[in-house]
């Protein structure tokens, strides 16, 4: 459980929120900050709607935790009221998120830009080129195929806590996770193949 | 397991959660099908990499970013007639609006309620204007004010509507009360109720069925003979969106087979049958498909207790002009902010689709829509709380015989209805026969909406009465 950096945890912190401490709110942007974040960067693709997303996020947290109940675990809660954001955000723009050019356009992935408490730049397995694969993948999901996969894959919930979060039912998490990345690698494989035609039409143009 | 190929059981396979069984007939199904091999190597490889995605920092500005949203969009006070947003049509519309509390209400005791006479005729009262100086002189009140709106299932939201009639003179003359809509209780007698037999309305057995299942109906509206805007429903919501207008307790509620002939076929929204905490949201609408007319009036829907993501609620409009109306929710903490930041609004095309966003934080909230369409005349609102209303109403104002009268009325008209009693009156010039109920003292609706801190919209007129009889 990822505490600040006086040991609070996110349920400390709300209990605080809760009780009219205006600066444990602050705290817990720092605390959940970053996961919110970065599902909402996955979501979008590119960093300016990402932060616009993620900031909607943390006001309907605001306006939400007096009400919070601890019916349900705070984590959970958390993930539906960013999930409800990001998708409520999507529909209300109407538009699907950043294509490729897009995401090459704001392509913030350098590695200046990693975190500090992360691995080490040296240790990412992933190239730049597989990054922007994957992003571009995602974006061809549909909203919420691509928010399963966010929140299983990368965010690393269990089958159970999505469930909770996104108000599905276990049966349904999980055949649309496997749909989810059956599209993905389909995707994927497309790109490449598409990569592969490109490249060969450039090559009898030269010749 | 052989056969064929075992493409749904790939994430299973893959993420570990496959019986040992199960799992072993997987692998052996690898070994003969080299398309599955390949296919479930290719997905490992893809989750893999997707754990590696790297982290992003969060940006600089992010906490004061958000400081500053929290700021700007501060929740709007609802009725407040000095905030422009709700100018216009919502401050025509709104003499009244008033919310009590159900559950934090005191009840030191039960009161005993006169009953409600009927057939008798109005006393005349000279009227002056102090009374609404004084009103639209209260201090608006801050949502945080509001006491907060029953949510409990019982409050099964019912409209009764007032009609006050007057003169030319401005002197009203009568009033009449009656139940508008909907059969809220199986075997409710609503003629008996009001004294105004509206036959129209009366407890079907689909309605019947829903309500037996404690499901929420909670859309209601004032349904006036003279009107001009639908409301229409279709398909997987209301307005055809996957709207979700009803508090779900997680609780399959079957559809009644046939549908009501009022009330039309409840809408189930769910996909896949009102699943516990998916898209259920059982949709009751008083409105039959596309046909039942409203004019000016309140839509008030409640928001279901666990809203999906992504879920909106869509209005259809058809055969209404151009123009605007106003939305707003307010939440189980009587907050109330605009549903969409700016005054919905209507083209004058045939039909039109209006699409209101409702967030996650809004469960269990109550939107309610203004709507406009073209009123001649004042309108004014009074919510009352079923139950405890009596309590509410009757205690420690009887005073004014006048306004416990009125107090009681109403309250007896909640208590009979069980529920809200939603009251908007027109002053219209009618020349119907309706029985006089007497409780139309304009004053005593203004006194009792002071005491109970109702809010009064400064475009309000009140009519004076002067004169009695025809």
């Amino acid at each position: 459980m990822a505490t600040t950096a006086q040991g609070l945890s996110e349920e400390e912190l709300v209990r605080r929120i809760q009780r009219g401490d205006e600066a444990a709110f602050d705290s817990l942007m720092e605390l959940c900050g970053p996961r919110v974040y970065n599902i909402a960067y996955r979501m979008v693709g590119n960093h300016e709607d990402a932060e616009d997303m993620a900031q909607e996020a943390f006001v309907r947290m605001y306006r939400a935790i007096p009400k919070f109940d601890w019916r349900a675990s705070f984590t959970t809660w958390m993930y539906r009221i960013i999930t409800n954001a990001c998708l409520d955000e999507l529909n209300r723009r109407q538009r699907r998120p950043a294509l490729l050019n897009d995401v090459a356009a704001n392509e913030n992935f350098d590695m200046e830009n990693m975190p500090h408490s992360g691995p080490q730049p040296e240790e990412y397995a992933l190239t730049r080129e597989r990054q922007h694969e994957l992003q571009r993948a995602l974006n061809t999901l549909p909203d919420k195929h691509r928010m399963l996969v966010l929140l299983y894959d990368i965010q690393g919930l269990s089958y159970q806590q999505i469930s909770s979060a996104l108000g599905m039912n276990l049966g349904t998490v999980k055949s649309r996770l496997n749909r989810a990345r059956i599209a993905l690698r389909e995707s994927i494989s497309q790109f490449r193949e598409q990569l592969v035609e490109n490249t060969s039409l450039s090559n009898q143009e030269e010749s | 397991m052989t056969a064929g190929h075992i493409e749904e059981l790939y994430s299973d396979y893959l993420d570990g959660t496959l019986a040992a069984a199960e799992s072993e007939r997987v692998e052996e199904h690898l070994r003969s099908c080299g398309q599955c091999a390949a296919e479930l190597a290719a997905l490992r490889e893809l989750t893999a990499d997707l754990r590696e995605l790297p982290q992003l920092p969060l940006p600089a500005s992010f906490n004061v970013g958000v400081r500053e949203r929290l700021r700007l969009t501060h929740p709007i006070p609802l009725f407040s007639w000095r905030n422009p947003t709700f100018s216009g049509a919502i401050a025509a519309l709104l003499l009244l609006g008033v919310f009590i509390a159900l559950q934090h209400q005191p009840a030191p005791h039960m009161a005993q309620l006169s009953p409600v006479a009927k057939g008798s005729a109005i006393s005349p009262q000279a009227g002056n204007n102090s009374g609404i100086n004084s009103i639209l002189n209260m201090p608006d009140m801050h949502p945080d004010e509001l006491p907060p709106i029953a949510t409990s299932k019982a409050n099964i939201m019912r409209i009764l509507r007032t009609n006050y009639h007057y003169k030319g003179d401005g002197s009203v003359i009568s009033a009449n009360i009656y139940a508008g809509l909907p059969p809220a209780m199986p075997g409710t007698d609503i003629a008996a109720l009001n004294n105004e037999p509206p036959p129209k309305y009366t407890v079907a057995t689909s309605m019947a069925t829903l309500l037996s299942d404690n499901s929420n109906v909670s859309l209601s509206h004032p349904m006036p003979a003279d009107s001009n805007m639908i409301v229409s429903k279709g398909s997987g919501g209301w307005g055809g969106g996957p709207a979700l207008l009803a508090e779900y307790d997680g609780v399959g509620i079957p559809a009644p087979t046939g549908g009501d002939p009022i009330l039309g076929t409840p809408i189930y929204a769910s996909p896949a049958g009102n699943q516990p905490g998916a898209y259920g949201a059982t949709i009751s609408s008083p409105y039959s498909a596309g046909t039942q007319r409203l004019t000016n009036g309140i839509l008030i829907a409640k928001i279901q207790a666990d809203p999906a993501p992504g879920n909106n609620i869509m209005l259809q409009f058809k055969g209404v002009s151009a123009g605007t109306f106003d939305a707003s929710i307010i939440d189980a903490a009587g907050k109330a902010r605009d549903v969409n930041a700016q005054k919905i609004k209507l083209s004058g095309a045939p039909t039109q689709n209006i699409i209101l966003n409702v967030a996650e934080e809004d469960e269990a909230s109550t939107i309610r829509f203004a709507i406009n369409s073209g009123l001649k005349t004042n309108n004014f609102y009074l919510f009352v709380p079923g139950k405890n209303s009596m309590n509410a109403a009757s205690t420690g104002h009887a005073a004014n015989a006048k306004e416990a009268n009125m107090a009681n009325t109403l309250a007896q008209l909640a208590q009979d209805s069980g529920m809200y009693v939603l009251c908007p009156a027109d002053f219209v010039e009618d020349d119907s026969k309706d029985t006089i109920v007497p409780v139309a003292d304009i004053n005593a609706v203004k006194s009792f909406a002071t005491q109970r801190r109702y809010r009064i919209d400064k475009t309000a007129q009140f009519y004076n009465v002067s004169s009695i009889g025809e």
